[in-house]
């Protein structure tokens, strides 16, 4: 098994208020085949056996779909390799000797509850204000009641792919949510559910974005790049039609 | 009211930036348009300049919508310039541009490629225009009233010095568009597969023909040619 060593400088904070700085750490014998979390796992054993405090860093399904996790590795949000969560990112693409920068996402509207865990719940608030479609309850509606042809189900899938990690935040020069919030809109008004609250909707979560203190994007394309589902900024442009029209030609 | 909420979200400011850049735009290939008489001879210019001057009425009307779409271009940028920095109180050790490698190496969901420099130093690039936006009005339009104009251009223009900051100040210029193109296309949300390719070769075709047209009356001048 191959294993490698790394030196890890790490941001440490223990609170929303109180000032945080690097940590240096070495760490011996790593297996290339560990996902980053496990090393940092690996890391975290160390300190405990030392009777020191763990690294706190957030997680749920390591297998790239929840969004739980992240941090900026060297710069990089999720890391150095496209298209890839950090849970997924593994230890075979780094070299042994390394020194990796482990930051968390930074951004005004992610405030940092503890080393590398923020508290994204400003994008919840986005999805609360009209990331939804209203459905009147009752029976269950029969399956296939509304004809969506496959091609305009695939492209709202795009969008929907996004898994709210907010890596688009912490990587936008001008600290914007749009990809983000594009995303929703631009999945919702491709479908036929999303058609009766679709101006209401774009008005809505525009304006809870702008009040959670995200940046105006300056279409520098960085969110895009580092987007571990690989969402495209056109539905940026899709929000930015969207709203634009429900401004304009709104009720 | 509607417009008011509009214009102060972000999408708002973005859309002022983009609506007014393209005027801005529009203005600049109208501009050069006649500029380029010049190419025709020293009289072609000075009978243009005539015939403009012959309608000063809607000639100071325009130049009044002008100076404000400038204000208001500038003035927006510098705001938003100033917001987003807030964005990120605490900044990263180490920040990586992506999209840097993403422009010819990796290519990005969209599709898009552009300099991520011209994007990166918009701010830059824009405070230099407007510098020479107000040197290059202190030499024309208020420039001597005796001489005619085209003696003017040919005088100034051919003097090294500032044949060559104007030849500067394109270049910036061509850079600012090769980003302000595509930026203001996808701010009006103006985005779709089947002419992304066409609209990327345009923002590297439309500064580089501005330059050369525009630069190439300088640079000309310099090298000596007589129009
Ligand atoms: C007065 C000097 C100028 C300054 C200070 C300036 C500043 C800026 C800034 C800061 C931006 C980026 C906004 C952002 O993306 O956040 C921008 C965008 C732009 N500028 Fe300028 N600019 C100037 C002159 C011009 C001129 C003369 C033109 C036209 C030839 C122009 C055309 C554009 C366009 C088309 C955009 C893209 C708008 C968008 O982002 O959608 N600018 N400018
Ligand atoms: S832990 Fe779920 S996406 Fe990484």
């Amino acid at each position: 098994m191959k294993t490698i060593n790394l030196t890890l400088q790490i941001w440490r904070q223990k609170n929303k208020d109180a000032p945080g700085d690097f940590e240096t750490f070495t760490l011996n014998n790593i297996s290339t085949a560990m996902s980053f979390l496990e090393m940092l796992d690996l890391l975290n054993e160390n300190l405990t056996l030392q009777g020191q405090e763990p690294v706190a860093f957030d997680h749920d399904c390591r297998e790239g779909v929840c969004g739980m996790c992240g941090a900026m590795v060297n710069g990089i949000a999720h890391g150095p390799e496209p298209e890839t969560t950090l849970c997924q990112l593994h230890m075979r693409h780094f070299q042994s000797g390394d020194t990796l920068v482990i930051e968390p996402f930074r951004s005004r509207a992610f405030p940092i509850k503890r080393d590398l865990v923020i508290d994204r719940s400003a994008l919840d608030r986005i999805i609360q204000a009209g990331g939804y479609i209203s459905v009147n309850t009752g029976g269950a509606p029969e399956a296939g009641t509304i004809p969506i042809p496959a091609k305009t189900a695939e492209l709202a899938m795009d969008a929907a792919a996004c898994i709210g990690c907010g890596a688009c935040v912490a990587s936008c020069p001008s600290g914007a949510a749009m990809l983000f919030t594009g995303a929703k809109i631009s999945q919702l008004s491709r479908l036929p559910q999303g058609q009766p609250e679709r101006k209401e909707r774009a008005l809505a979560m525009v304006q809870a974005m702008d009040r959670e203190g995200f940046g105006n994007c300056s279409n520098e394309r960085e969110c895009e790049a580092v987007c571990p589902k690989a969402i495209s900024i056109r539905h940026v442009a899709r929000m930015n039609r969207e709203y634009l029209l429900a401004s304009f030609f709104g009720e | 009211m509607w417009f008011v909420r509009f214009i102060t979200s972000s999408i708002g400011k973005k859309w002022i930036m983009a609506v007014s850049g393209l005027l801005l735009l529009f203005f600049l290939f109208g501009h050069i348009a006649g500029i380029a008489t010049l190419y025709l001879g020293r009289t072609a210019l000075q009978s243009y300049a005539e015939q403009l001057h012959s309608h000063m009425f809607f000639l100071n009307i325009f130049r009044i919508g002008l100076l404000l779409l400038c204000i208001i271009h500038f003035s927006t940028g510098l705001f938003l310039f100033y917001q987003n920095r807030k964005t990120r109180p605490i900044p990263y050790r180490i920040s990586v541009r992506v999209a840097t490698q993403a422009a010819g190496a990796i290519p990005v969901a969209s599709g898009w490629a552009s300099l991520p420099f011209a994007a990166r130093t918009m701010p830059y690039t824009g405070i230099v225009i407007l510098t020479f936006i107000i040197i290059h009005i202190f030499g024309f339009s208020i420039g001597p009233q005796d001489i005619p104009v085209a003696k003017t251009v040919v005088t100034l223009l051919g003097n090294p010095v500032y044949g060559l900051l104007y030849i500067f100040s394109f270049t910036v210029l061509a850079i600012h568009m090769h980003h302000g193109i595509w930026s203001l296309l996808q701010t009006l949300g103006l985005s779709h597969p089947r002419y992304t390719l066409f609209v990327t070769r345009m923002t590297t075709i439309a500064p580089v023909f501005f330059l050369i047209v525009a630069g190439g009356i300088p640079l000309l001048l310099i090298c000596g040619v007589e129009f």
